[in-house]
């Protein structure tokens, strides 16, 4: 199993999280000696004013790093800060928003007065309440629902006033907990709207999701997690180079599918040598080859080399690797191991 | 501070979305509209109620009976002319009949009517006592003849004045009540307030609402009853519905869901749990605030009975919720499970009952045998508990043993014993001790009048004991004490003195331990003659060192005494009533077998009238004392001293004093006089000294405020003076200083239930049950101390229940603070109400500590859970 090793961090008000050698056991049983280690050795930085992605599988011990940034659960080792402050205390957490997973409100409370609560809970004036949350229901689509209790709100809703409870207080950092959970499609895109220009107001948004077309659609940096370990940190679109840096073909990261009308012979000539291709033959000199390539300058290398032998290129698709090619590739990889 | 008051802030709002509270606020609403109706019809008293106004019918009947007939007695002719004849016969009958058993008495008959004469003299009783209502009710007992020169009440007088045909109905029975009263005797029928109140509900004014009670004493009722009420009937089914209402607030907050959140916000986790529990009892706050201010309203607006200790019930009230609430919350942190909370806080409910309900089973066993007096005879101490059962140390076992009581007494006192566990230790009362027991050094016995548990007819006469340690303290019976007899002093120079309750003073003129055997020898005849009012007695050999004198309180009824002073009572002829005390010197029939547990007992009269030339009624002990430095007698009655010197072989009045102590005359009173100075303690908690030489004030001092005396306690040579407070406080008056009175510094302060000086001057002090000390006054040194062996009872007690209930929570008894609070209020304060009347709770805080602690403890826990737990 590989783990990435990080260098030792020094806490600096720069980054919006830091988390160095982080390290979160829970202890079951009745004599609470069995140990589940949900957490190893976390270190990684998350940069102010990025919007950064938490990636992992299910139990890969996201929530648990959450949790553990909010004091919500104590850590076992090592250290977090957040914003400087230490993970738990009451001054990080007054620079934190939070979204968590599968939020429920109190019943008894309406839209306006659940802001009124959540925004007093973090020392917010009622007064200054009162200006904020118009906008703030605007911008999450609950203006005309927000006099009703929401006990009459759908799943969606309720998440929706959750986001909107997270930003009352201006926060330095968003932490969201899959936030467009439940969301319809076209929430889920206002929701994806929001955070960028949250991003731009200065706000570093912290997102757990496992929803990775939405992480790539709107992150700059993410992490991956799993089974406690982080296998990942850094910017979204080298994860693709980080992957294929990790598998076999290290340089070919560019999958290419070429459809000829060809001879075999003249097939043997191209695809030899740096040019090793997957053929299939359907019969009357058609084919379809497959094969993996480093950059467009191999791709052009290539297709003069087939113009050379006279075959005719009927179709050509490249193909990079995607983020979710690459989180599969990470976590079956280190599964396999 | 901002969070946690929103946290509050959302509880209200939680409460105030929730239907149950409506649902509750109907209920009270309801509740109050009910109560709206009731309102106090206030009127004047005419009648003459049992035991209230009567606690002796026996001897009104004897008094109706026996002077009645006798034209002299004008006034108790005059009354007894309004009997029909049946009833005068029978009266009649019963009286000549208990009289010839009282000189011949039967040991087989049980009563002098037979096997049935309890009834039949019930009975008998019942029907005297509503002839006299029916006087009251429909004659006009006026007759100027008849009372004129007779000194009446200035009420009696206002209405005479006023004309008796002018005037109304309640007026006139007012009237003949305040003349029935004066004609019988202030002894015999007691005077009441002048209005009784009753309670009615709109139009409707049921007799049996009738609360026999003035408007003072209805207000203290209010303020002692409406918290026990309230806590028992509306308040247990309140705080049940609340316990359940909000024994999901903790567990809800804890759903991971809504959890996570919370915890994620700037504010600490004790703070948020605080906060919450906060909430719940602001719930609670607003259910009670509504019901409390609603009854204060009620009766402010329906009685003008404006109490704002109703008002501070809803702060105590919300508290003895919060204790139960500490206990949910806790649940609820340990659990996170409704279900459980409400369980295990019912669970915690009964075991409070459970603790509360043995601790006072206990407590009324170990209470019924607490020390009360203390009496040093020579080389053995003996004392009386408050079931009135005299008790000898005995060094060899080191255990109270029982003096001087025959079988049936034994057998009484184990009565006594089992009924005082079904007893409210709070309400149990002191029940009349023995006459003494008494050291008579002239004879070296210990004498002790008791009750004649085998001729209960007998109950206004006592049967003298007496024994010695030479006899091995087997008690000898000499015969009976005298009529009415209240008190038994020792004196150096007269011997035994008792005191009867019309005013006569006897010496015992025979020797008690010998008084057996010379009975058994035919007796001289003596000429049968009343003796004259101050006939010289007999002259007694001098005696050494008098046994301490005991003034034990009698906490009974109001001891409201005659307020007419009437005429001069020792102006009044001997009646028939006396007749019997005073020759039955001849009588001397029966045989004594002083080894025999079951003595009969003998008829022989060992007292001699010796005084005093003018009779003062005495309504108990308490009023009565005698100085052993000069032989005088002091008495109070109706607000004044009456003092009686010993001169020439008799007591002759000598003077009357009447302090200026602004309060009712027939407030309870002790009189205590030693040396120079007369120390009298008044119901409402005020003690007066006056000067013997100049007779005037002293001192004033109201040292315990708000607890009733129980015993006040002299040295013989009148420098120390002791007062024994209810609520077991014990404070200290050295009349060589007088500057004011201290709180003695003795150990068990607080538990204090008895003391007594012994004739060296030095103070035994009872404390924590049967145990007792001996102190050097001054010094205040421990000199000895006798802790005997306990029942199982007692060491049960004092070593298990009353440490674990002083521990455990009381929430169910925080009615106890509400009425302290609420008795102690400016409203229903008055120097007039006597506290001898009221029932006082014993250590009122004590809950609200024990709460206070236990709530602590139970939130403390609580917050460490919380902030360790991972959710």
């Amino acid at each position: 199993m590989k783990t990435i090793e990080f260098k030792p961090l020094s806490p600096s008000k720069e980054f919006a999280i830091e988390a160095n050698s982080l390290e979160k056991v829970y202890l079951e049983g009745i004599f609470r000696r069995r140990g589940i280690h949900a957490l190893h050795q976390l270190t990684f930085t998350v940069p102010q004013g990025q919007i950064f992605g938490l990636l992992g599988p299910n139990g890969a011990g996201k929530t648990t790093f959450i949790k553990v940034l909010l004091g919500i659960i104590r850590k076992t080792g090592g250290w977090a800060k957040l914003l400087g402050s230490p993970a738990g205390s009451q001054a990080g957490r007054r620079m934190v928003g939070y979204l968590p997973e599968q939020l429920r409100v109190p019943r008894h409370l309406t839209g306006l007065t659940a802001l009124e609560y959540y925004g007093n809970l973090s020392d917010v004036p009622t007064s200054v309440v009162k200006q904020r949350r118009e906008r703030l229901l605007e911008m999450v689509g609950l203006t005309a629902r927000a006099k009703d209790r929401v006990s009459k709100y759908s799943k969606g809703m309720q998440q929706r006033l959750g986001l909107a409870q997270a930003m009352l207080h201006d926060p330095k950092l968003l932490i969201l907990d899959e936030p467009t959970d439940g969301l319809d499609p076209r929430a889920r895109a206002e929701v994806r709207s929001i955070i960028p220009d949250l991003r731009d107001q200065g706000t570093t948004i912290f997102l757990n999701s496992h929803i990775l077309q939405e992480v790539e659609m709107v992150c700059d940096h993410v992490a991956i997690l799993d089974r406690g370990h982080l296998r990942y940190c850094g910017p979204v679109r080298e994860i693709g180079e980080f992957v294929s840096k990790q598998s076999e073909q290290s340089t070919r990261r560019i999958e290419l599918t070429l459809d000829l009308i060809s001879g075999h012979e003249q097939l043997n000539s191209v695809f030899t040598g740096d040019f090793q291709a997957d053929i299939e033959t359907f019969g009357a000199g058609k084919c379809r080859c497959r094969l993996h390539l480093s950059d467009q300058h191999e791709i052009d290398m290539l297709v003069d080399k087939i113009r050379e032998a006279d075959i005719s290129l009927v179709g050509l698709s490249r193909k990079q690797i995607t983020l979710e090619d690459a989180f599969l590739s990470i976590v079956e990889s280190n599964q396999t191991n | 501070m901002r969070p946690y008051l929103s946290i509050i802030k959302d509880s209200f709002r939680a409460a105030t979305a929730s239907r149950v509270l409506y649902v509750l606020l109907i209920c009270i609403t309801v509740l109050l509209v009910l109560l709206a109706p009731i309102w106090i019809k206030e009127e004047l008293d005419w009648e003459i109620r049992s035991p209230q106004h009567v606690r002796n019918p026996d001897a009104l009947a004897k008094r109706l009976a026996g002077d009645g007939p006798l034209e002299h007695e004008k006034l108790v002719h005059h009354i007894w002319g309004f009997f029909p004849a049946n009833l005068q016969q029978d009266l009649t009958r019963f009286f000549e009949k208990d009289q010839a058993a009282e000189r011949n008495p039967n040991p087989g008959q049980e009563d002098t009517f037979g096997e049935e004469g309890s009834i039949a003299r019930q009975t008998m009783w019942n029907k005297a006592i509503a002839q006299l209502n029916r006087i009251i009710t429909e004659e006009t007992v006026y007759d100027a003849e008849v009372f004129s020169g007779r000194l009446l009440i200035a009420e009696a007088e206002g209405y005479i004045e006023r004309g008796v045909d002018n005037l109304n109905d309640a007026q006139k029975r007012r009237l003949n009540r305040l003349l029935v009263e004066r004609a019988l005797g202030s002894a015999i029928i007691r005077s009441g307030p002048a209005s009784s109140l009753t309670l009615s509900y709109a139009i409707w004014s049921p007799s049996f609402l009738k609360l026999n009670a003035s408007n003072p004493e209805m207000r203290k009722t209010i303020a002692l009853w409406l918290p026990y009420l309230l806590d028992k009937f509306v308040l247990a089914i309140g705080l049940l519905i609340a316990i359940l209402i909000t024994a999901s607030i903790i567990p809800d907050m804890l759903q991971s869901s809504s959890l996570s959140l919370l915890l994620s916000k700037p504010i600490s986790r004790w703070g948020l749990l605080l906060s919450k529990f906060a909430g719940g009892c602001a719930f609670v706050a607003i259910l009670a605030s509504y019901l409390f201010a609603g009854i204060w309203f009620l009766l402010g607006i329906r009685i003008g009975y404006w109490e704002t200790a109703i008002l501070l019930s809803i702060p105590v009230y919300v508290f003895a919720f919060a204790i139960y609430f500490s206990v949910s919350t806790l649940v609820g942190v340990l659990y996170r499970n409704t279900i459980v909370s409400i369980f295990l806080t019912l669970v915690f409910w009964g075991v409070c009952f459970g603790v509360g309900t043995v601790y006072y089973r206990f407590k009324s066993s170990a209470k019924a045998m607490e020390i009360v007096n203390v009496i040093e005879a020579k080389d053995d101490v003996f004392q009386v508990d408050r079931m009135a059962v005299p008790y000898r140390y005995d060094l060899e076992s080191n255990q109270w043993q029982i003096a001087m009581a025959d079988d049936a007494t034994k057998m009484f006192s184990t009565i006594m014993y089992v009924g005082a566990f079904f007893q409210d230790p709070d309400k149990m009362q002191d029940i009349p001790p023995p006459i003494g027991p008494s050291y008579d050094p002239t004879h070296d016995a210990v004498v002790l009048g008791q009750f004649d548990m085998q001729r209960p007819q007998t109950m206004d006469r006592r049967k003298l004991t007496s024994s010695n340690d030479a006899m091995g303290w087997k008690p000898v019976n000499a015969g009976y004490m005298p009529l009415n007899a209240i008190q038994l002093f020792s004196s150096e120079k007269l011997g035994m003195l008792a005191v009867t309750g019309i005013g006569d003073f006897l010496q015992l003129s025979e020797n008690p331990l010998t008084a057996a055997d010379r009975a058994k020898q035919p007796a001289p005849q003596q000429p049968e003659k009343p003796v004259e009012a101050g006939a010289p007695s007999a002259s007694q050999g001098a005696g050494h060192s008098a046994g301490p004198i005991s003034k034990q309180q009698f906490i009974e009824q109001p001891a409201s005494v005659d307020q007419s002073t009437g005429v001069p009572a020792a102006t009044r002829e001997p009646t028939r009533l006396d007749r019997p005390r005073i020759q039955s010197a001849s009588t001397r029939q029966v045989t004594v077998h002083a080894d025999e547990q079951s003595q009969e007992i003998l008829n022989i009269d060992l007292f001699k009238r010796i005084g005093p030339n003018r009779r003062v009624d005495i309504v108990d002990a308490r009023y009565v004392d005698f100085n052993p430095v000069n032989d005088e007698i002091a008495v109070y009655r109706n607000g004044a001293i009456n003092l009686f010197e010993y001169k020439n072989g008799s007591y002759e009045f000598l003077i009357e004093i009447k302090p200026d102590l602004q309060v009712e005359p027939s407030m309870t009173a002790w009189l205590v006089y030693r040396g120079n100075t007369i120390f009298i303690g008044l119901g409402n908690g005020e003690i007066v000294t006056i000067a013997r030489d100049t007779f005037q004030e002293l001192q004033a001092y109201t040292p315990d405020t708000r607890s009733a005396i129980r015993a006040i306690q002299a040295s013989d040579d009148g420098r120390w003076f002791t007062v024994i407070f209810r609520n077991g406080n014990m404070w200290l008056l050295d009349t060589e200083k007088s500057e004011a009175m201290t709180k003695v510094r003795v150990a068990g302060q607080g538990d204090i239930s008895g003391a007594a000086f012994n004739a060296a001057g030095q103070l035994w002090v009872a404390s924590n049950i049967d145990q007792i000390t001996l102190y050097e006054p001054g010094t205040w040194r421990a000199i000895r101390s006798l802790k005997p062996k306990s029942s199982f009872v007692v060491n049960s007690y004092r070593y298990a229940v009353n440490p674990l209930y002083r521990a455990f929570p009381k929430p169910g008894e925080f009615y106890k603070l509400v009425s302290h609070l609420s008795s102690n209020s400016g409203v229903s304060y008055d120097r007039e109400l006597d506290l001898t009347t009221q029932p006082e709770a014993e250590r009122p805080w004590d809950p609200f500590r024990s709460g206070v602690i236990f709530m602590t403890l139970m939130l403390v826990i609580s917050c460490f859970i919380f902030q360790r737990q991972e959710y």
